[in-house]
This record gives structure tokens, sequence and C-alpha cells, in this order.
């Protein structure tokens, strides 16, 4: 298995592989990140950033820029380099990048599903979507009343289809039940992907489950810690967990029952890999977890580069980019609210 | 109108009194003024960081995400004290000053757009509209008795509004309380509903009456489709007419946190921020209050400019 990937994956994917390693070094590194965070105004940033990468992307951007232009024009580079990647992938990487993006698709339907029931116009929402999620028949979500309705008419003949569980209920669309499905969809998609993973085997097999099992622990946690307080049950709380994971079976089952955020870190604390974790958390603080989660995400990618000859890189990039655009994101809200002491509260730092 | 020049010293030296004592609190209020500033810029600063924060935990917000049908959910009371004062000593002019409270809109407005028939709703409006006016009540007679301390150490006339502001504030609160909640459930579905209601009866019954006139008058197969049809053409407007009625009930049960807006689970920053925006609003409304106290209270044409000359003169 391991190293006979050496023979034969240059032979399709070789291309694709130093297509994502060049990217991958034109991530923003601390030197960047410093100069950002020393701008006074927003067209600083701007400036910044046009001798980076982004810098064909912002270049021509008017005056008066905001937050929100900077990050639409961020990820706008990522999708044309996942674009050009994708349209010259071959058989086994292209579903592989294609399961990639079904996480965005499925955030793309909830947005617009949400919104018609916001009674906002489609068109306002289909641009409000992410590029890398969306599919052809998107804009008909609009018509649909509730689930059945959803699965029958538009998510059937979506690359989301078999994630519909076959107790469809007739029940209306409401948040809490847009917010379930958003949720069971997930946990589905992760379960696929993973299993995928494993088909494909060898070292793309060792590193995504690794990767993805982080990614459903993650968010089996920020479940757990946003549903505190609203009126989700327990029970519909576990059914939202994925089957695997560090935490599946048995942290899952304490993560349910815990109704506050200290007994959620004791949950936590028993699986030995995220101890470490929530060391680095003081007492009742929980704000700085979100960014310990996402360092510890960005650790996990930059290592996955560290080898080669599998598709976790390309996953992998994404996530950085990403991560990117959120610390650009937080530097800009910060400089734009002149609270520039909170920059380092917000940035993952790459290398 | 104007204050009798004194002819006694006595009579000038009250107003002296009673200028200074204004000029005192007027710079109280100046000071308040200006620290309630402060306090609102940090509750702000605060706001916006925590939405920040949220931004960065689950991707970007913003106003693609309101709900078309917003309906404010707190709103302004704005009571003029001048139209309570019984004042005795109204022979000068007032400077009108206005309080302001807020009203939060009733909380059970979704359960009680479920019931039907008008009724019920009606009259759970104005259970409502009663609870809230008790519930405000004690909101409007704390603004008024702001009033009514900063009113107290104003001196004769002022002394003489205060007490009579704070009986008058919290009718003149309450007054607007119920009319507004009376627009208020005028705004909501219950009206919808019980149209939507009448409506469908309506239809059932003109088609029934159809119906038996073309049994009567006409063969008994087309009479019979006849029934059949109308009966199945009312069946399916009225489920359709039901459906309706239940989206837009259950939007307006759903519909009454705006946090929802944006998912059901939210990250704790997005609460945050709403509280923070909440407390901010309060300030906002004290530092109204407040601004009306900056201005001095009585503002007559010759003897206030007269009297403050001699006091900027005597100082």
């Amino acid at each position: 298995m391991y190293g006979f990937e050496m023979m034969s994956f240059n032979i399709k994917d070789g291309f694709l592989e130093a297509i994502v390693r060049g990217h991958r070094s034109g991530l923003l590194t601390v030197a960047d990140y410093n100069n950002l965070s020393q701008c006074e105004t927003l067209d600083d940033i701007k400036m910044n950033l046009t001798s980076t990468d982004y810098g064909a992307y912002l270049a021509n951007e008017a005056s008066p820029i905001y937050t929100a232009n900077i990050v639409e024009k961020c990820t706008q580079k990522l999708v044309n380099d996942w674009n050009y990647m994708r349209t010259q992938a071959d058989e086994n990487l292209a579903a592989f990048m294609d399961y990639c993006t079904y996480g965005h698709m499925i955030d793309n339907v909830v947005l617009i599903v949400t919104g018609t029931l916001h009674e906002r116009d489609v068109q306002e929402l289909l641009d409000k979507c992410h590029p890398l999620g969306m599919f052809d028949s998107i804009a008909t979500l609009a018509v649909a009343q509730n689930m059945r309705e959803l699965y029958r008419l538009v998510l059937v003949d979506t690359p989301l289809a078999p994630y519909f569980s076959e107790n469809l209920t007739h029940e209306d669309l409401d948040e809490m039940n847009i917010e379930i499905m958003r949720n069971t969809l997930y946990k589905a998609y992760l379960d696929d992907f993973a299993s995928f993973c494993q088909k494909l085997g060898g070292t793309t097999a060792e590193i995504m489950g690794d990767m993805l099992a982080f990614e459903t622990d993650r968010r089996a946690l920020n479940i757990t810690l946003n549903s505190i307080g609203t009126e989700l049950t327990r029970e519909d709380r576990k059914k939202l967990y994925s089957n695997f994971g560090l935490l599946y079976p048995h942290g899952q089952n304490e993560l349910a029952a815990a109704e506050d955020f200290d007994q959620i870190r004791s949950a936590m604390e028993k699986v030995p890999a995220y101890s470490a974790l929530f060391g680095k958390l003081g007492y009742g603080e929980s704000q700085m977890l979100d960014k310990l989660l996402y360092e510890e995400e960005v650790k996990k990618c930059v290592d996955c580069f560290e080898q080669q000859f599998h598709y976790g890189v390309f996953y992998a990039y994404m996530k950085l980019r990403e991560q990117e655009i959120r610390n650009v994101m937080w530097i800009s809200e910060c400089v734009a609210q002149d609270q520039k002491g909170r920059i380092s509260d917000g940035i993952v730092y790459t290398f | 109108m104007s204050t009798p020049e004194a002819s006694t010293s006595g009579d000038r030296a009250t107003d002296l009194d009673a200028e200074e004592r204004e000029f005192v609190e007027s710079m109280d209020a100046m000071q308040d003024y200006l620290q309630l500033q402060t306090k609102l810029q940090e509750q702000l600063k605060q706001g916006l960081l925590s939405l920040a924060r949220a931004k960065y935990s689950m991707g970007p917000i913003g106003q693609a995400q309101y709900d078309m049908d917003i309906t404010a959910s707190v709103r302004l009371a704005v009571s003029s004290e001048e139209a309570q004062a019984a004042a005795p000593a109204a022979s000068c002019s007032r400077h009108s000053r206005h309080s302001f409270t807020l009203q939060k809109a009733p909380a059970k407005a979704g359960a009680r757009a479920v019931r039907g028939d008008g009724a019920a709703s009606a009259s759970a409006a104005d259970a409502d509209a009663d609870a809230d006016a008790g519930g405000e009540k004690p909101a409007g007679v704390k603004a008024s008795q702001g009033a009514a301390r900063a009113g107290g150490g104003g001196g004769g006339g002022g002394g003489g509004k205060g007490p009579a502001a704070a009986k008058g504030g919290p009718q003149a609160v309450e007054a607007e309380v119920e009319e507004l909640d009376m627009d208020w459930s005028d705004e909501e579905g219950s009206g919808e509903e019980d149209e939507g209601l009448r409506e469908a009866n309506d239809f059932l019954r003109r088609m029934r009456v159809e119906a038996e006139e073309e049994a009567s008058g006409g063969g008994g197969g087309g009479g019979a489709a006849a029934s059949t049809s109308g009966g199945g053409g009312d069946g399916a407007s009225q489920k359709q007419q039901r459906q309706q009625r239940r989206r837009r009930r259950r939007r307006q049960g759903g519909g009454s946190d705006p946090l929802h807006w944006f998912g059901v689970l939210v990250p704790p920053a997005l609460k945050e921020a709403q509280g923070q925006f909440a407390a901010a609003l309060e300030t906002c409304v004290e530092l109204a209050n407040k601004a009306q106290r900056v201005l001095p209270r009585s503002r007559s044409a010759g003897g206030a400019a007269a009297a403050t000359a001699t006091a900027a003169g005597a100082m």
C-alpha cells in the first residue's frame, strides 16, 4: 500500500499536485500578517494585499472598500484556483474534489431555504451563495415548502440526494427544522466522505481519516456549545453527531449530556488528543476556543503537505485558504473598528 | 408673559435662587450626559467586536439574512411633560420637555396569533395590553421620577411641576402603550387569519348555495357533479388557505427573536452581541432623557435674562 503510490500517482495527478503545492507556497506568511496588522485603514490593507497572491483580485476595487468586499474578492481567488484544478482533474481526484465541496453545497441549500422562509428574493440569495457549492437547479429551492418537497423536487438530482434519510417528514420548514436538516445532512456527508477516503486507501486514507475525524469532533463540539440554552433536546443533539471520530461513541454520549461549558470541557478532556487543547483555555473562558480549534486544524493541514502522492493536499489547501480569508476578515474588522489590540485574538498563523 | 419685575428684593432673591438651582441641575445633567456617552461608546464597541467574532465563527453575516417581514419589537413612547403640568406658576413660558421610554413588544405574539377566532385574539390583545401597561408603568414612572428628582431641585415652578409630571407621566405612557399595542396587534396576523377564516367560510357557503341551486334546478347527474366539484373545489382552496395560514402563523411564532434569523445554533458571540446592542439601546434612551434635562426648564423672556445678567454680574 504505502510507497507504491510513488509509482503510479504522478501518471494522473502529478501535475495537479504540483499546482496545489505552488499555490500553497503563496499563502500569507507571518511577515505579511504583521504588515497587515499595522495598517490604519482598510485602504492600507488593500494596498498591502496587492503585493500578495491576492493582488490581481483586489487591485481594481473602488476606493471606499469594505470588509465584505475584501472577503468576497479573496474568496474569488480560492474559487478560481479550485476550478482550474478541478477541470483538469482525472477520475478519482475529481470525485475527491467534488466531495470537498459538498459542505458548501449544504450551506448554500440552507441559505436559500432560510432566505425563502424570510421572504427574500431568490436572485439576492443566489448572489450570496458560496461559488464552490453551486449546482444547476439551485434556484428552484425557493419553491419547496416542506422537506419532502425539497427532496423530491430539487435535491434528488443533486449529489446531496443520498444524504436525505428515508424518514422524510411532511413538516413545514421552520428555523429549528432547517437547522436540524443542515446538521443531519452534514453528518451523512462526513460519514460518506470518510468511507470514500477509506476506499481510496493508502496515504490518502490515513491522512484524510485523521483530518475528517478532527472535523467531525469539532462539529460535535460546536453543536453542543451552540445548543446550550436553545430548544434542541439531548436526543436530537445526539442524532447530529457523526459515526466516527475520536469522540465516537463514548465522548459523544458525554457531550450529549453536557449542559454548560465546564461539562463540555470535562467531556472533551477525557480524549487525550484534545486535553492539551483545553488545557490552554483558562477556566470558564470560551471565547478562545474557536481560535484554538482553528489552530489545531491548520497544524494538521500544514503537516499533511509533508507527505507526497495523496489527495489530502487538495483538501488541506482549501482549508488553509479559508483560514487565511478568515484571518484577513478579522484583521479588516479590527482595523475598521479601531480595535487593533484584539487583532491577535483572531489570527491563526499558517507557518 | 413676563415675570413681574420683582418689586421686593425677597422676590428677586428667590428668583436668583431658582435660577442658580436650575443652573446646577443643568450642569449635573451635562456631566451625566457625558458619562453616558462614554458608556454608550463602550457598549457599541463591544457589540461590534462580538459581531466580528461571530462572523469569524460562522461565516459572513449581513443584511441578506434579515426577515422581510420585520416589525419593530421595541418602540419609543414620547410623552410631553408640558401637557400634564398643572403648573401654578405657569405664567412663565415653558420650554417643553419630553421624556422617552422604551416599550418592548409583548413576547407572546406568536401564541396569540395561533388562536383562530377573532374574539379570543381580541381579548388576548387586551390582556396583553394591560400586562404591558402594568409592566411599562414602572419604566414610565422611573423616567418621570427622574424628571421629578431633577425638577425637585428646580425650586418653585419646578417643584410644583414635579409631582404633577409624575402623576401625568404614567398615565400618558399607559395611554400610548395601549394605543400602540392595539396597532401592533392589528398589524399581526390575527386579523389576517380571521379574514382567511371568514373568506373560507364565505366560499364554502357560496359553494353550498350554488350546489343546492344546481341540485334543485338541474338534472341529477349535473347537480351531483357540480356539488362534488364544488365540494372538492372548496376543500382544495381551504387546504391551500390553511397552508397559507399555517405558514404565516409559524413564521410569526418564530420571528419574535431576530437571533433566529441566523439559524438556531448560533455562536455564543452572536448572543452576546444581541445583549450588548440591547443595552446600548437603553443607554441611548437615557441619553435622550438626559439631554432634555440639560436645557434650562424655565425661560422667561425678560426676567430670566435680567436675572442671569445680575447673577453673572454678581459673580
